[in-house]
This record gives C-alpha cells, structure tokens and sequence, in this order.
C-alpha cells in the first residue's frame, strides 16, 4: 500500500521538479538576455545649483572673523587601489594649491567674513582654519573633506562633500562662469555661516578673534604675552586676560601683523597667478576626464554585468540541458549556455574596452601634468623663499621687541 | 740611542711645524677680520673655524654686492640658488645693505663663541666676525653694523660707525632706557619701511606676471555668474533670485589688472605705509584723472611734488 503510494507521490512529483527546473532554466536565460539588453546605463546628473549665501545682517567689520585656508592634502594615502590605477599624484597635488584657492575666493565673495586667504604655512594665527583632504576628483565627481577649526582650537566639524557635475557644466558659457564644481565650493561657505549663526555667539567671535592676536603677539614676544592667555585640559587656548589698548608693545604688534597680512596678500597673488595659469589647461583636463571617466564607468558596469549575466545563463542553460525532459527544453538549454558563454566573452572584451579607457585617462593625466608640475615647482619655491625672507625679517623684530619689552618693563 | 733622539727631534719639530701651520691659519683668518679678538670661548674648534669660514666667504660675497639676494645660503642651496625673489635688504648704521644671514641675534652676540659668529663686512669692506664677546671686542674694529644691544643702531656719528658698547655712545655718555627704547623703536621703524618697499616689490612682480598671463583667468578672479553670494531672504524670494545675485558689492570681479607708475615716480622701496597704498591704489585705479590724482597725492606726501 504504502510502496504503490511512493510510487504514485513520485509520479506525481517527478514532472513537477522537471517543469520547475525547466521554467528555472527558461528564467535564467530570459534574465540573462534582459540583463544584457539593459547593460547601457542612464546616469541622472543633477544640474540644480546652490548659489553662495550672504548673511541677513551686516556684521560690524570688528566681528568678522578672518579665515585661513590651509594647502588641501591631495589625499594620496587615501586613494583605493581602482583609483591609484587612473589617478595622477601631480595632477592631485596641483589640485590640493587650486581648490582651496577657489574655496577661499567663494568664502571672500560671500562678503561673511573678514579677509579669506589661502594660508603658506601655519605659522600666522587666523580666527578660522579650514583644511581639507581631496578624496575624489576625476571631472565627473569630486569630494572633499573639510575641517574647520577656530584659533582656540576648537575644531568646528568636519564634513565630507560629495558632487557629480554634468556634462552642462563644462559648456563654454558655464565654463566660463563658474568652476564645474562651484556647487562644493558654496555648500562649503553655507556650511561654515550656517554653523556661526546657530553656534558662535558675538562674545565667542570677540574671544576668538582676541585669542589670534594674542597667540600671534606672544609668537614674538613670549615673555610679554604668554599670561594673557592659557591652554585647557582639551589643548585649547583660553583667554585669561586682555592687554590694555594703549599697551606700546601692542601696538607695535598690530603693525607688524598687518605686515603679515600684507606677505600673506602677496602669497596670493602668486597662487592668484598660479590658479590663472592652471585653470585652462584643468578644466580641459577635467572635461576630457570627464567623458573618459563616464565611459569606462560604464565599461566596468557592462561587463561586470555581462560576466555576470553570461555565468547565470551559461549554468541555467547547462541544468535545462541536462535535467530538461523533452527536446525543446534541452535545445534551449543549450542554446541557453552557448548565449551564456557569449555574454561572458563580451564581458571580457568590455574590460578589455575599459582597460583602454584607463590607459586615455593616464595619458591625459601625464599631458596635465607636464603642463602644472612646473607651475607648482615654481608657486611652491615662490611661497617658500618669500616665507623663509619673511621669516628672517621677523625674527630680526623678535630681538628688537624682547629688547624693547626688556627696557620698558624695567628687566635692563 | 742617537737614532732615538733623531726621532724624537724629528718628532718635536713636526708637531711644532704643525701647531705653527695652524696658528697662521687662525691668524689668517684673524687678519682678513681686521684685528678681530682672538675668541675665548673654549668650544672653537677646527670644525667651528671651517665652518665659519665657510660662511664668511658667503656673508663677503653677499654683502659686498648692494644685489644681495638675503636669502638665507641654506635655502638658496635648497633652491638651486635660482629663481629666488628678490629678498628683503636691510640697512646697517652705515646705509649698507647686509643679507639677513650675515646678521646674528642679540643672544647669539651674547655668547663668545666663535661657532656662532656671524661673519659680517665694515665700511672698508673688511670682513669681521659679529657674534664674538663684545667685551673682547673693540667696537671701532668690529663695525659690521649689525644691530645687538651692545652695538645699537642709531648712533653713528655720521661715518656710519656703529658704537654705543656698554651703553656708551661716541660721546661717552650714559644712555637711558627710554634712550635705548627710542632707538629700538627707530630700529624698528626702518625695518617696517624696509618691508613695505620689500613686499611691494614682490607684489609688483607678482601682479606683473599675472597681467601678463592675459585676461583668460580664472573664474576665481573674475567672479560672476551663479557663483555670487545672494542674501538669505532673497533665497527663499524665489523669482527675485537671479537679480538679486548680481547685486552683491562684495561679488564685484576684482581687478587684477595694475597700471605702471608714472616716470617720474621712483621704485618705492622706501615707502612708508601710507605711501605704500597711495602707491597700491594709483597703480590699481583704471580711471586715468583718478589714477594722475592719486600719484599726484603720492608726491605730495613722499615730497616729490616740493622737490620738483
């Protein structure tokens, strides 16, 4: 009884497991050849645009905070190993000297704060500090990571910004109006007001911007102005006390500041010619990249996709030849595993087709590069030897100061 | 036993040989200094008299050319001793122009040791060590005008002598410390001017070189477009956005564009601060009466409009 019921369940069943592994098969196939109908992507640009923002209110010219821009970290460290095949270290290193130049013109533009500079070294204390790292930049995409931090030492945040840019960007007449990635530049100002409004209040300015001075005073005259202000537990400058306004040796640091402004003004003039020199060549650069990257993303997705596909296919096709109960079913089986096979060969010759596409990018990125590597030499050696002569200078008025400090607080 | 006193003979005289061989080296070096005051300190060496005397062949070369770059050697050295900017010059009591590495600080000029001397040139261009104890010293001797508190600037009696050690002046008589901080301040003050026409140099150069890189420059200079700031009420106004973006006084395109000064005009290297934006907003003024107002404002104030 039970062994005839076996038998009839199993007669039973036994069609249906073969039309399941049949209609897998048939799905597969279907799949796959789906698969590779759609493998042409549509990427979607977003061409929306965030204009810099200006503060409501007039902020009086005491209360505007200066800002320093450092140098960008050209992020080499941080490069995947897909990106350290195609990305170009000079190329990165110009661009870490040409983003925060434009960043610093944005932030100027917006009229929100004091004097905005690309900054040579650290050595000159300003009320707010931006530095950032360039995490992608292949003139499809760009992100950036950007810090800011007060001259307490107070770190404000720190944000990454991420931004495609279309194909619109880099037509003549917006190329001539705004870099390709002016949307990252002004989300960045926005960010930073946007933070002031809500965090820093009118006494935080003050303490700040009191604190710049004072660590830029007691940089040249430590013994003179190193009581007037503290560090905490957290590494952060305090303010302890405010040296009178009629201090003489104030005074004289005021000037001497403003001579420091006045060599960080030229500083920028030499990266206003570097950013001049180089914006022709990088935004052709970016815009050739521009294409290539786009391409070989979609190379990489079509034949990812294909191999892909072309595997499913080819071991769908293989079950529905094997397992498959009537002709037609193993006929496309097998016609199922030879498409299959096909999807993956073209798969392969996509890659292929994309390895060309990374070999353009690299040629393009070594034509740029013998355009802007001397340009950066030479904004570089510029900067240094100013900063150096400079330096010399100020070191020479530290003597005169401490001496100075010496006789008029009685020491000598 | 004759043998062994030959050799001993022989030996004594080589090492007097030799030790004479090295006091004229050092007397060499002392003469080229003008009777420079045989060092006390017991830290010099042989190492600490080559490496002084490496350095005085540099300080000579450069302060003895009124084109002396200033720029310290080591970073000339960096640089390949090519396309360094023109350095800031400074003035010694005497009106020469010394390089900022032939010019030691106060501390050093404190501590008599020869290594950290500083080999400077006086009037008659003889080289002289600065760094050397100035009670070993004679001030008439070691004019390399540099400025340390026992050499103050300020009070050359005409010749460009620098004197005042020990607080005495050529005059012998005592000076007080708001004396003293006087002529610091002076000091000082010359070094701002020096600055000024220094920066102003650089930045005429480097305002020059980006005129010459021709009006395709970058954005970044010449503003525009949706790059602009706009106020936040205007951007939730919405249709009043895009008039509102142009408006800005702040989102005008900065002219970078200089305009070369009048012939009559000199370099202005020693313009003080006023002077110096005078200047910077004449060269930058694109309208021509304007632009003549502003220069003729210059002469009046550098006293070029008296002298003509």
């Amino acid at each position: 009884m039970n062994k005839s019921l076996n038998a009839r369940n199993q007669s039973v069943f036994y069609p249906q497991t073969r039309s399941l592994v049949a209609s897998v098969s048939r799905l597969s196939i279907i799949l796959g050849l789906f698969w590779v109908s759609g493998c042409a992507t549509h990427t979607v640009k977003s061409t929306s645009y965030t204009p810099a923002i200006q503060a409501i209110e007039s902020v009086p010219e005491n209360l505007l905070m200066d800002v320093g821009v450092a140098v960008f970290d050209p992020g080499i460290d941080e490069l995947s190993r897909s990106q350290e095949e195609i990305v170009n270290q000079d190329i990165r290193i110009a661009e870490s000297q040409y983003v925060p130049f434009l960043l610093a013109e944005t932030l100027q533009r917006t009229g929100n704060w004091g004097i905005v500079r690309v900054m040579p070294n650290t050595s000159s204390p300003m009320d707010l500090y931006l530095s950032g790292t360039i995490l992608n930049s292949d003139g499809e995409s760009m992100a950036v990571r950007v810090r800011v931090e007060d001259s307490t030492g107070e770190v404000w945040y720190t944000k990454e910004y991420n931004e495609a840019t279309s194909r619109f960007s880099y037509e003549p007449s917006q190329k001539r109006q705004n870099d390709p990635f002016q949307t990252i530049y002004n989300s960045i100002a926005n960010d930073l007001l946007a933070f002031k409004e809500k965090k820093i209040k009118i006494a935080d300015v003050e303490e700040i911007r009191a604190i710049s001075e004072l660590r830029f005073a007691k940089s040249f005259i430590p013994e003179a102005f190193e009581d007037y202000i503290d560090v905490d537990r957290n590494g952060e400058f305090v303010l302890v006390a405010l040296p009178s306004e009629q201090d003489p040796l104030l005074g004289r640091l005021r000037t001497i500041r403003e001579r420091d402004f006045m060599f960080i003004d030229t500083v920028q003039d030499y990266y206003d010619t570097y950013a001049r020199q180089m914006r022709e060549p990088y935004d052709s650069w970016r815009e050739q990249s521009f294409y290539e990257t786009l391409e070989l993303r979609e190379l990489e997705a079509s034949a990812r996709r294909r191999i892909l596909a072309g595997g499913v296919a080819v071991l769908g096709g293989l079950a529905a030849a094997t397992s498959g109960g009537d002709y037609v079913t193993q006929t496309g089986g097998a016609f199922g595993a030879g498409a299959g096979a096909y999807m993956i060969k073209s798969g392969f010759d996509k890659r292929a087709e994309a390895q060309m596409h990374r070999e353009s990018l690299r040629e393009l990125g070594e034509s740029l590069e013998n355009d802007v590597a001397p340009r950066v030499i030479d904004l570089q050696d510029r900067t240094i030897t100013l900063s150096g002569t400079v330096e010399e200078q100020y070191e020479q008025w530290r003597e005169i100061l401490a001496d100075l400090y010496a006789y008029e607080s009685g020491d000598l | 036993m004759n043998n062994l006193k030959c050799d001993f003979f022989a030996a004594v005289l080589v090492a007097v040989s030799m030790s004479m061989l090295g006091c004229q080296s050092t007397s060499q070096n002392a003469s080229s200094s003008g009777s420079l005051p045989k060092p006390t300190s017991p830290s010099v060496s042989s190492s600490s008299s080559s490496s002084s005397g490496s350095m005085s062949s540099s300080s000579a070369s450069t302060s003895g050319s009124p084109s002396q770059t200033g720029i310290p050697a080591a970073r000339q050295a960096q640089n390949g001793g090519a396309s360094a900017p023109a350095s800031l010059p400074q003035i010694n009591q005497g009106g020469q122009r010394r390089g900022p590495e032939s010019q030691p600080s106060r501390r050093e000029a404190t501590q008599p040791s020869i290594q950290n001397g500083d080999m400077g040139q006086d009037n008659d261009g003889n080289i002289s060590i600065s760094g050397v104890d100035s009670a070993n010293s004679d001030p008439k001797q070691s004019n390399s005008g540099d400025y340390t508190l026992d050499r103050l600037p300020g009070l050359d009696t005409g010749g460009g002598n620098v004197v005042a050690n020990s607080g005495r002046d050529s005059q012998g008589g005592a000076m007080t410390s708001s004396e003293r901080a006087a002529i610091l301040d002076r000091e000082l003050q010359r070094g701002y001017e020096e600055f000024d026409g220094f920066i102003l140099g650089e930045r005429e150069r480097a305002q020059s070189r980006n005129n010459a890189i021709g009006p395709s420059g970058s954005q970044a200079s010449s503003g525009g477009g949706q790059g602009l700031p706009q106020t936040l009420p205007q951007v939730s106004a919405g249709a009043g956005d895009v008039e509102s973006l142009s408006r800005p006084v702040s989102s005008e395109p900065r002219s970078t564009e200089t305009f070369a000064p009048p012939a009559d005009i000199p370099s202005g290297r020693d313009d003080d601060v006023v002077a110096r934006q005078l200047r910077e907003a004449a060269m930058a003024e694109s309208d021509p009466e304007l632009r003549e107002a502003l220069w003729d404002e210059y002469r009046n104030y550098t006293g070029l409009g008296i002298d003509n």
